[in-house]
C-alpha cells in the first residue's frame, strides 16, 4: 500500500523512515495504565488514589496496590497523558494533601485509540462469546 | 471518637523509602483508608509495596549513573597517579646525583594528590543535578562526557609520551645535578652521545642482530661492559 501516492520517491522514503520513528518511539499503555486512565476519564468525581483505586478494585475484582496506582499515575503523566493538582491539606488526612488527576486531550485519544483497537481485536472472536474456541 | 494511628515504623519506611512521586499523597491516601476501617496488615501490605517500588526506582535510576562516576573518578585518578610516578621515575633516572632528586619524588608526590583531588572535584562538579551546578560548568550531557573523556585521554597519552621521549643515558646531567666524579669516571673515556628511549632500544636491536652467537651486546654504542655498568641484554638499562 502506498501511503502517501502524491509524493516524489525520495521524498517518499523520508516520509517512510519518519512513520517508522514515530512508532518506535510510540509506547504502548500497559493494562493497568490503560485501567488508571479510564478510572482517571470518569466525569462524575475529582480522580485521586484512593477513588482510583476502589474503582478498578470494585470494576476488575482485583485489589490494587496504592504504590501500583501511583507508579502507573506517574508513567501516564509523564507521557503527557494526565495532569495533576494539588488539593487542600484536611485532617482526617494527618494534614496530607490529595492529588488530583485529569485526563489530558492526548490522554482520552489514546484511550480511545486503545478501545477501539481492543474492539476490532476482539471482534468475531467466539471464545469471547461463550462459545468454545 | 478513637483515633486511630498507624504503625510509627510503617510510615518512616514509606516516608525515608517510598517512591519519590507524590509521596505525601500517597502516605495521605493509606492514611485516610486506614482511618476508614482498613487493618494494620493491609497498611502493612501497602507500604511494604511501596518500599519495594521505591527502592527498584531507585536502583534503576541511581546505579548506572554510580557506575559510571565511579569508574570514570576511578581511570582519570589512576591515569594522574601513573602519570606522578613516571614523572619521578624519569627525574630519578636522569639525574640521580645532588639535592634535586630527593626533593622531586616529594614534590612529584604531592603534585600527583593534588592533581587527582582538583581532577576528582572537577568531575564530582559536572556530575551533580544540573539545577545545583555554578553556571561556569553548565553543559550538555555529550559534551560533558566528551570532555571527560578527552581529558583521561590526553593525560594518559601526554604520560606515555613523556616516559618514551625521556633520555637513557646519565650523561644528560649538568650543572649541579651532575654525576659525581666518581660515578662518572668510567664513562668520561667512553663519551656517548645521550639518545632518546626509541633511539636506544633500535640502535641495541640493530647490534643484537649482527653479534656472533655468545657475544654480549650492551645497550650504548661503544660503550665497554666495564662502563655501561655490567647491564647486559636483561633491558635493565632501559629502564624496565
Amino acid at each position: 500500500m502506498d501511503i502517501a501516492p502524491g509524493l516524489a520517491p525520495d521524498l517518499r522514503k523520508l516520509d517512510n523512515f519518519i512513520i517508522m520513528e514515530v512508532m518506535r518511539k510510540r509506547e504502548y499503555l500497559s493494562q493497568l495504565e490503560l485501567m488508571v486512565l479510564l478510572s482517571v476519564m470518569r466525569p462524575s468525581r475529582d480522580a485521586y488514589g484512593v477513588l482510583i483505586s476502589r474503582d478498578i478494585a470494585e470494576k476488575s475484582g482485583r485489589e490494587v496496590a496504592l504504590a501500583s496506582v501511583y507508579a502507573a499515575l506517574e508513567r501516564l503523566e509523564r507521557k503527557g497523558l494526565l495532569s495533576s493538582a494539588l488539593g487542600e491539606p484536611t485532617s482526617e488526612r494527618g494534614g496530607k494533601a490529595r492529588t488530583y488527576f485529569k485526563a489530558t486531550a492526548a490522554g482520552v485519544q489514546e484511550a480511545r485509540d486503545a478501545h477501539s483497537t481492543l474492539q476490532r481485536l476482539s471482534a468475531g472472536l467466539p471464545a469471547l462469546r461463550g462459545g468454545t474456541t | 471518637m478513637i483515633i486511630r494511628h498507624p504503625p510509627r515504623v510503617a510510615d518512616w519506611l514509606l516516608l525515608h523509602f517510598g517512591p519519590a512521586y507524590h509521596r505525601e499523597s500517597l502516605s495521605g491516601d493509606l492514611l485516610e483508608e486506614y482511618h476508614q476501617g482498613r487493618t494494620t496488615a493491609w497498611y502493612w501490605k501497602q507500604t511494604f509495596a511501596a518500599v519495594g517500588i521505591g527502592v527498584a526506582e531507585r536502583v534503576r535510576t541511581t546505579i548506572p549513573r554510580v557506575a559510571a562516576s565511579t569508574l570514570l573518578r576511578f581511570l582519570t585518578e589512576a591515569t594522574a597517579l601513573m602519570g606522578a610516578i613516571a614523572l619521578a621515575q624519569q627525574v630519578r633516572h636522569v639525574c640521580p646525583a645532588g639535592w634535586f632528586p630527593a626533593m622531586a619524588s616529594a614534590v612529584t608526590f604531592v603534585a600527583g594528590i593534588g592533581l587527582c583531588l582538583s581532577i576528582g572535584f572537577y568531575l564530582s562538579m559536572t556530575m551533580r543535578p544540573h539545577r545545583d551546578r555554578p553556571m561556569g560548568l553548565r553543559r550538555s550531557v555529550p559534551i560533558k562526557r566528551l570532555s571527560q573523556a578527552l581529558l583521561v585521554t590526553a593525560l594518559s597519552a601526554g604520560t606515555l609520551t613523556w616516559a618514551g621521549a625521556a633520555p637513557l643515558d646519565l650523561h644528560q646531567c649538568s650543572g649541579s645535578n651532575a654525576i659525581p666524579a666518581s660515578n662518572a669516571s668510567a664513562s668520561s673515556s667512553n663519551a656517548v652521545a645521550p639518545m632518546s628511549r626509541p633511539t636506544a632500544i633500535r640502535v641495541w636491536t640493530e647490534q643484537a642482530k649482527m653479534a656472533t652467537p655468545g657475544q654480549r651486546v650492551f645497550p650504548a654504542a661503544g660503550k665497554s661492559p666495564a662502563a655501561s655498568t655490567d647491564r647486559g641484554l636483561d633491558g635493565s638499562a632501559l629502564g624496565y
